[in-house]
């Protein structure tokens, strides 16, 4: 549903608030004219107008589809195929960008693949090891085209065995025959690769194990899912562990529960563990595998030894990898086999590809056949996940068409950001947008980087130069603002909730916090430093308001979870109770983390509203299954050494060093989702295997340069906006239409919440009063969370109750919209301020006003079609009634609510 | 301190006089319980004279402004209507600076206690509109300023400094005990820039104060709000800013009584300086020093101990065992010292007898300090043999026996590990001693000054309770009172052993003069040679806190009693000539007489009960009647022994409550005159049987008794017995309904009313007595 008035009248479904039919009802609560002077502006007069109002045009159903931008004055759509100038050198801002169309220079690249030979070819997995009689491991060769595109050529490559003795060759697996080493060697089209063959204890046929051999089989045939026997209750009188979170408990239950029946020692065929899985007696869950099946044989052969436990001091599964870790797939049908290797902590590695459960999250893309193939769909990109015992793995999969025409446009890259984007989009066959013009870069920069709209004077001033690097000064300018200070302050403090929470945290804490977040970010202390500070915090919540990260968070679990997802980007929130299906976290990595919380002691301050954080010195977070207490452990990290240290300190050091993978990603993912609309990662704070980054090369650049400049945020920040990629148009071309996750077009977003009501009075010139605020201070300077309005509240403001990215809302509801036609707010302020009233005192024309109006809340000038309908609509009798409507429905037009 | 000093208006003698005279008697002119809502202004500087007004309810027979210290003088009442007493006040030059509590005596009593702060600067009032820098309101520099915050106000003031002069200023806000103002100071320097900006302080806790050296010559703006914006008209706040100095630490923090001692003060504008102050000669837990530089005074104290026993002082490097600093000197001592950088321990030796247990205890924050402190005592070999962080709020305290005659070590750090220069501290070791303290306990909630004072009206009585905390001892105590207003008695029992509470009744003679004392109430256990003292202490909660806590609360040690004009009505406990036995009760009467003209119902309620003994929460003498009965009852265990209650009544009287005790009365507690025992019954519905008690007298009793079975179920009756002191068996016939249901019925017991001097006994006897109703057996064939 359209949830703003300005919508094309076309495009405005018939049950919304539309504004035609609805005239009669604004004109009730407006000035008479209003519905008239809408019905123009829906007429498209508005959309109409220059670059800028591309936003409020291709809104239609809320959210605005990215494909229905309309053509503008300045950016004809036959521009789209043409490339960008000579790429100048990484950095450089290009010339007048988005004022005029860059010239073609890139030559067309052939589209299809099939006659050329390969680039390179892959024999996977580089290192085989076959180790016992019973192992076997698969071999996939993959071939790599000039244009990117990759094949499957396992079935068409010559093999060779350097020394035939040692293993056999058997339907592209190789199976042991004697010990040594050796060499697979691969011929393809001139190509050539190899892989290192290890063979050991070829003729001992090992024992089978419970948790590395019969635990996979249960995972692999679904047994220990939450909806079969994993569920925590079981199914059908027999449970498991939640994929096998508790291989001691499943034995346990395996072999002491219903004994001689469950399992049937003297006839282990007759054992019901078989026989239900085998479909030979009812079986809720169905037949999960056949006699023929290796899976059958692994139990049975478990079954027919005996059942036995696991020695001791059993191998552990370390680390699995999926080979090869991506493929670009052309055509419909084209097939891809993937490989999976686990390792064990005695050195160990073996396929496990046949007991790897494989997943695709985008089935129309690529899907796993039944073989383990993954098969191509339609165009796309997919991500095949593979798990095995606690591990995830998981590799990137594109799918182009067959034979797409397709050439790249060469366009500049301004910086390493684009290089990364720019790579991505190729793979992809995508040509990014135009840069859009400068004043659509002037606002959208100011919004983004200020959470404020440019002044009248600043548009001006802005057009007017002719400095090459203009833009780049911009950035530098609103950079130095406070107001960059403030909007991330917001963002921060609703990461770390801060707000007040009846009987523990006071308003004055949550007050001091925000302050000291605001003097961290204003005095552009590293970030590092910064959540240094905050781990590590300890004392008065007054006196050292960064305690109050252990106030406003009391539960140590969730202290840990929400210290993962908001430093991290990870929610580990599953482990809490079973390991992480999508996810490599198990609950051994989930209570370690929490140990570094465990002794974070409170006591009453002072003030009865205080409190002082301390570290007790004592006190273990405890397993949940078998009550050891935990050792403190890095997620997807080490146990160290914490003796004579603070575990809050070592968990802070460790988090914020350069070496941590996950830190610095996670803040250039919030950072660059701020400001192009989507994360590399979406959600950002939801960083695991299964749903990986759009573009990892980019984020691995960002995270890099972020670290390699010491947290500095402000140049991470300088670095996004003054890409090319930052400064794209919205408007889509024929191959980018339908791409939301690649950034090769500007995404129109709607203000959030504190920025869309500081910009209504910024542009009326009036001033807010907030809870603990003085009088005209700004909603993203809201200190304290609870403290909120009807308005900010109705268009989706974070209430900061949890960590989570999906507290702010920015999706339109009719009751924003009704909110912004008939509310309190719009009106109001309109009149407060007095605009139009002193303008015409001041012996303003009309025409001026209306000038001034519009580059106050559009930042740009009416065009002259807008401004003679404009004209035809002012009535002299109530020349100020009439110009404040032209405001009123200014600030109800889609281009002053959103962003593009 | 503990003088009484007084503040006797010019009226006094008037009103005494017309008192006298016996005019102005008539009810319709009485005033009761006069409410004090706040002193206007807040305060003011000593060596001169203001006006003050006492602003509240009832205030329209004021006779005299009560100070609980010494320096105020109130030169003559300028107005005295029912809403606001004004009076023209004299501050002595030599009054002591901080805080001043004083109460508004009327004619019929006695307000509550407010504060009024006495600083040594000239005192002007904050002028509005003076919300910006540039609206600020210049203000020379030694001045105090006075005004209110209100919602979203900000109180702007300029005052001029020259470059490198000292800058103070010091906000009084929370610490006037007005309202919860939380209040934010911020300085700007002459080019607009942000030189400080505080809200919370150690010694002033919400209250602020800054102190710098002039980075350059020019105006600099204080800028004073409340620090969520959210003012109110209770805000008020006394800024003085001048060059006075403004320690944030004083050292050592405490001292022996009488001694001059040298103390150095620190802060980051003046760094050390010492001043010598004469300490008080009687011990004192927290005494205010104010620290003098250049001829200022700082306008606020600071806090130290002044104890009958010696200074150790650390002689730094005393940071580990092998630099500790020793003295020969056996407890009690205090170990002084300063934890001067983060993560430094402090160690100090010292001697100690074996066997004699002693206490040790930190004084820190106690005395606004930052240290947050942790105390270990370790042997000579440096083994731990106590340890302690949190026993007194964050200060630290311990109790050990050394084991044996040698030296021990204390260690002392902050559990944060901070330190700094005024992170200092005092560790007292003192030989376990017991203690005793007294005060009135609270009778209202989120009201810690209703009924904490006593007002006697002439020709009758005023009870309150009085609990006593005893602390390593047990034993009886007795009350003592010195210097009560003539004509004015107390009657205090002694306090039993057993009980920590009981009531003390204050009689004032018809002719008593109408006047008012603050006095020393102690009391006093003996023991052979030994003798524990205890003192009456008041802590007044000035400005509540959320969740019944409180932001600032002041205190008192003075008991104040007061003889107020005559009450309408007097109370009576008409002395039972029977006693309650024990699972017995009694129902005892509450005499009223009344003046005539006045019927108003009187609220009579126990002040206290004696153990075991329970009693109705309250009981009202109805509009008109003269007495009502109160129903006590004894517990079976309750102990016997003659005890000693008295009532407290209030009735509307002018629209305030006016109370009135009854006369202390005894109560005796007395073991049954007899006993039973219920033999079982099994009985059939529908069925009739006798159910057969067995009576042990103990104590003859007169006449008939009267006794009834008790606890039956529904559908069972027996009809009331008498017996005789003779009887030693009663059989009561019962009667089963056929509707009443199976079962055993387990709680019976026999209700008698013995008699003794005519009146009734009520007894409760032979319980557990069990009746089983039993369907018929099945006949057999």
């Amino acid at each position: 549903m359209s949830a703003f008035p300005g919508s094309r009248a076309g495009a405005t479904p018939a049950h919304e608030t539309r504004v035609p039919s609805g005239a009669a009802t604004v004109a009730k609560v407006h000035p008479l004219g209003m519905a008239s002077l809408l019905a123009m502006l829906i007429a498209g007069l508005l959309s109409g107008a220059g670059s800028a109002a591309t936003a409020g045009a291709g809104v239609t159903n809320g959210i605005p589809p990215t494909n229905s931008i309309p053509a503008t004055n300045t950016m004809p759509a036959t521009n789209i195929m043409l490339a960008a100038p000579a790429a100048p050198r990484s950095g450089d801002l290009p010339k007048s960008p988005g004022a005029q169309p860059a010239p073609a220079t890139a030559e067309a690249q052939p589209s299809s693949s099939a006659p050329l030979p390969p680039v390179d070819l892959k024999c996977y997995p580089p290192d085989i090891q076959l180790r016992g009689a019973r192992s076997r491991q698969g071999i996939v060769v993959q071939a790599t085209y000039a244009d990117g595109f990759t094949r499957e050529v396992t079935a068409l490559a010559q093999f060779k065995l350097a020394n035939r003795n040692l293993a056999r060759l058997e339907k592209a697996a190789l199976e042991p025959a004697a010990d040594g080493k050796t060499e697979l060697r691969v011929q393809f089209e001139g190509r050539e690769a190899a892989a290192a063959v290890t063979v050991s204890n070829a003729t001992v046929q090992g024992p089978l194990s419970f948790k590395l051999d019969v635990m996979p089989v249960f995972m692999k045939a679904g047994c220990n899912a939450g909806s079969c026997h994993g569920s925590s209750r079981g199914k059908d009188g027999f449970r498991l562990s939640l994929f096998g979170f508790d291989p001691d408990g499943d034995y346990f239950r395996l072999t002491r529960e219903q004994v001689g029946r469950r399992i049937n020692l003297a006839l282990p065929e007759e054992s019901l563990v078989v026989q239900k899985a085998l479909g030979a007696v009812q079986h809720t869950g169905g037949v999960r595998f056949r006699t023929n099946s290796p899976l059958y044989q692994t139990v049975a052969g478990w079954l027919a030894a005996g059942a036995p436990a696991d020695p001791p001091a059993l191998a552990r599964l370390t680390v699995i990898e999926i080979f090869p870790k991506s493929a670009v797939l052309e055509g419909t049908n084209a097939a891809q086999h993937f490989l999976v290797c686990a390792r064990y902590s005695d050195g160990a590695q073996r396929d496990v590809t046949p007991l790897a459960v494989l997943l695709s999250n985008n089935e129309v893309t690529a899907r796993v056949a039944e073989d383990g193939a993954v098969i191509a769909g339609q165009r796309g990109e997919a991500f095949i996940q593979a798990r095995f015992g606690e591990f995830n793995v998981g590799a990137q999969v594109i799918v182009i068409p067959q034979g797409l025409p397709y050439r790249w446009p060469g366009a500049a890259t301004n910086n390493y950001v684009d290089e990364a984007v720019y790579a991505k989009l190729r793979k992809l066959r995508l040509v990014p947008s135009e840069v859009c013009d400068d004043a659509t870069f002037l606002r959208r920069a100011s919004l983004d980087i200020t959470g404020t709209l440019p002044t009248p004077e600043e548009v001006g001033r802005f057009l007017g130069e002719a400095d090459p690097a203009k833009r780049e000064r911009l950035v530098d300018k609103l950079l130095a603002r406070k107001e960059f200070a403030d909007l991330w302050v917001m963002k921060w403090a609703e990461l770390l909730e801060i707000r007040s929470r009846d009987n523990l945290v006071y308003p004055k804490a949550a007050l001091l916090y925000f302050e000291w977040l605001r003097d961290q970010l204003l005095a552009n202390v590293p970030l590092d430093r910064i959540v240094r500070g905050l781990l590590t915090a300890g004392g008065s919540t007054f006196r050292n308001p960064a305690a109050n990260y252990y106030q406003i968070e009391p539960d140590t679990q969730k202290l840990a979870e929400n210290t993962a997802q908001v430093f991290l980007g990870m929610r580990i929130q599953c482990a809490q109770c079973h390991n992480h299906p999508f996810d490599r976290w198990t609950l051994n990595d989930y209570y370690g983390f929490a140990a570094f919380f465990a002794q974070v002691g409170r006591k009453p301050g002072d003030d009865p509203r205080e409190t002082v954080i301390f570290d007790r010195g004592e006190g273990e977070m405890k397993h949940p299954v078998s009550g050891a207490a935990m050792r403190p452990k890095f997620l997807g990290g080490e146990a160290p050494e914490i003796k004579g240290q603070g575990r809050r300190e070592v968990l802070a050091r460790w988090i914020t060093s350069p070496e941590n993978p996950f830190f610095a990603r996670n803040v250039v993912n919030l950072v660059w989702a701020h400001f192009l609309g989507r994360g590399i990662i979406e959600p950002v704070d939801d960083v695991r295997i299964s749903n990986p980054a759009s573009n990892q090369e980019l984020l691995d650049a960002l995270a890099a340069r972020f670290v390699g400049c010491h947290y500095d945020f402000k140049r991470l920040v300088r670095d996004i906006c003054t890409s090319r990629t930052y400064q794209l148009g919205t408007r889509p071309n024929d191959t980018n239409a339908a791409d939301d996750r690649n950034f090769s077009k500007a995404a129109i977003r709607r203000l959030r919440a504190e920025v869309l009501l500081d910009c209504l009075s910024q542009v009326t010139g009036t001033q807010d009063k907030f809870p603990g605020l003085p009088r005209g201070a700004r909603a993203v300077q809201i200190a304290d969370g609870n403290a909120a309005t009807y308005f900010l509240t109705t268009f989706g403001r974070a209430s900061r109750a949890t960590v989570c990215s999906c507290e702010v809302k920015t999706d339109p509801n009719l009751s924003q919209a009704l909110h912004l036609l008939n509310g309190d707010t719009v009106q109001e302020k309109i009149e407060q301020g007095g605009l139009v009233k002193e303008g015409l005192k001041a012996g303003q024309s009309p025409e001026q006003l209306i000038g001034n109006l519009y580059l106050r809340c559009l930042g740009r000038k009416p065009t002259g079609p807008e401004l003679s309908r404009l004209q035809g609509f002012l009535n002299k009798e109530s020349l100020e009634q009439s110009l404040n409507d032209i405001f009123w429905a200014l600030l109800n037009s889609k281009e002053f609510v959103f962003n593009h | 301190m503990r003088t009484a000093p007084g503040l006797r208006s010019s009226l006094f003698d008037l009103w005494g006089c017309l008192l006298l005279a016996g005019i102005l008697l008539p009810l319709t002119t009485t005033a009761t319980s006069p409410h004090l809502a706040f002193i206007s202004p807040t305060g003011g500087q000593r060596g001169t004279e203001l006006e003050l007004s006492f602003q509240g309810e009832r205030l329209q027979d004021a006779l005299e402004i009560l100070g609980h210290e010494p320096g105020l003088q109130v030169l003559q009442f300028t107005s005295v209507v029912g809403g606001a007493v004004k009076a023209q006040v004299r501050i002595a030059p030599d009054c002591p600076l901080g805080e001043h509590h004083l109460r508004v005596r009327t004619a019929t009593g006695l307000s509550e206690l407010r504060t009024f702060l006495v600083g040594p600067f000239p005192v002007v009032e904050e002028k509005e509109p003076n919300n910006t820098p540039a609206q600020a309101q210049k203000v020379p520099l030694n001045t105090t300023v006075t005004g209110v915050v209100t919602s979203e106000d900000v109180d702007c003031f300029a005052v001029q400094a020259r470059k490198g002069q000292r800058i103070s200023a010091e906000v009084e806000g929370m610490r006037l005990g007005r309202g919860s103002f939380d209040p934010r100071l911020a300085v700007f320097q002459p080019d607009g820039s942000l030189l400080a900006d505080i809200h919370d302080t150690w010694l002033g806790l919400q209250d602020p104060f800054v102190s710098f050296l002039a980075p350059q010559d020019g105006t600099y703006i204080l800028q004073l709000r409340e620090i969520t914006y959210e003012g109110n008209d209770s805000c008020h706040y006394r800024l003085h800013v001048g060059t006075f100095p403004r320690p944030t630490a004083v050292y050592p923090p405490g001292g022996k009584t009488g001694e001059t001692v040298a103390l150095t003060w620190f802060s980051e504008a003046t760094g050390l300086f010492t001043n010598m102050v004469k300490l008080p000669n009687a011990p004192t837990e927290k005494f205010g020093v104010f620290a003098e530089l250049d001829g200022q005074t700082a306008p606020a104290p600071n806090w130290i101990r002044v104890c009958p026993f010696s200074n150790v002082l650390a002689a730094p490097p005393n940071q580990d065992r092998d630099h500790a600093t020793a003295t020969d000197l056996q407890p009690p001592l205090a170990l002084n010292g300063i934890v001067s950088k983060p993560g430094q321990e402090n160690w100090f030796r010292f001697p100690a007898a074996k066997g004699l247990a002693l206490e040790v205890s930190v004084y820190a924050r106690r005395l606004r300090s930052p240290l947050d402190s942790v105390v270990e005592v370790l042997d000579a070999k440096g083994q731990s043999l106590a340890a302690n962080d949190d026993a007194a709020g964050p200060d630290s305290s311990l109790r050990f026996t050394p084991p044996e005659t040698a030296n021990y070590f204390v260690r002392l750090r902050d559990t944060l590990g901070q330190g700094g220069p005024d992170f200092f501290y005092r560790v007292e070791v003192t030989p376990v001693k017991p203690a005793l303290a007294l005060k009135i306990p609270a009778v209202a909630r989120n009201d810690s000054q209703s009924r904490q004072f006593i007002v006697v009206p002439r020709g009758n009585r005023f009870a309150t309770l009085i609990s006593a905390r005893r602390a390593d001892f047990g034993g009886e105590l007795v009350f003592s009172l010195q210097g009560l207003p003539p004509g004015v008695t107390l009657q205090a029992e002694r306090m039993a052993a057993n009980i920590d509470a009981q009531p003390l009744v204050f009689e004032a003679a018809p002719d008593a003069p109408i006047a008012a004392r603050l006095l020393d109430l102690t009391a006093v256990w003996t023991n052979g040679g030994s003798r524990v003292t205890g003192s009456f202490r008041q802590d007044v909660e000035l400005v509540p806190g959320p969740n019944n806590s409180t932001f600032y609360t002041t205190s008192v040690d003075q008991f104040c009693v007061a003889v107020t004009k005559e009450a309408p009505f007097k109370l009576r406990i008409v002395e039972p000539k029977v006693p309650l036995v024990q699972a017995g009760s009694m129902r005892l009467e509450i005499a009223a007489e009344r003046w005539p003209g006045f019927d108003e119902p009187i609220e009579v309620q126990m002040l206290w009960n004696p153990p075991g003994v329970g009693s109705q929460s309250e009981a009202t003498i109805p509009k008109g009647a003269t007495n009502v009965f109160y129903q006590l009852n004894a517990a079976g265990d309750a102990e016997t022994r003659t005890w000693k209650l008295a009532v407290l009544g209030h009735a509307t009287v002018e629209g305030g409550a006016l109370y009135v005790s009854s006369q202390l009365a005894p109560l005796e507690v007395a073991a049954p005159f007899l006993a039973g025992k219920i033999e079982t019954l099994w009985l059939n519905p529908g069925n009739s049987g006798k159910l057969n008690v067995s009576l042990q007298n103990a104590k003859p009793f007169e006449g008939k008794a009267a006794i009834r079975l008790c606890g039956l179920p529904e559908n069972v009756s027996a009809p009331e017995k008498q017996i005789t002191k003779d009887d030693s068996e009663i059989a009561f016939d019962l009667t089963v309904d056929a509707k009443c249901p199976n079962g055993s019925y387990r709680n019976l017991f026999c209700a008698v009313d013995v008699k003794q001097n005519s009146q009734v006994i009520p007894h409760n006897i032979a319980f557990g007595g069990i009746l089983r109703v039993m369907p018929p057996k099945k006949e057999t064939k």
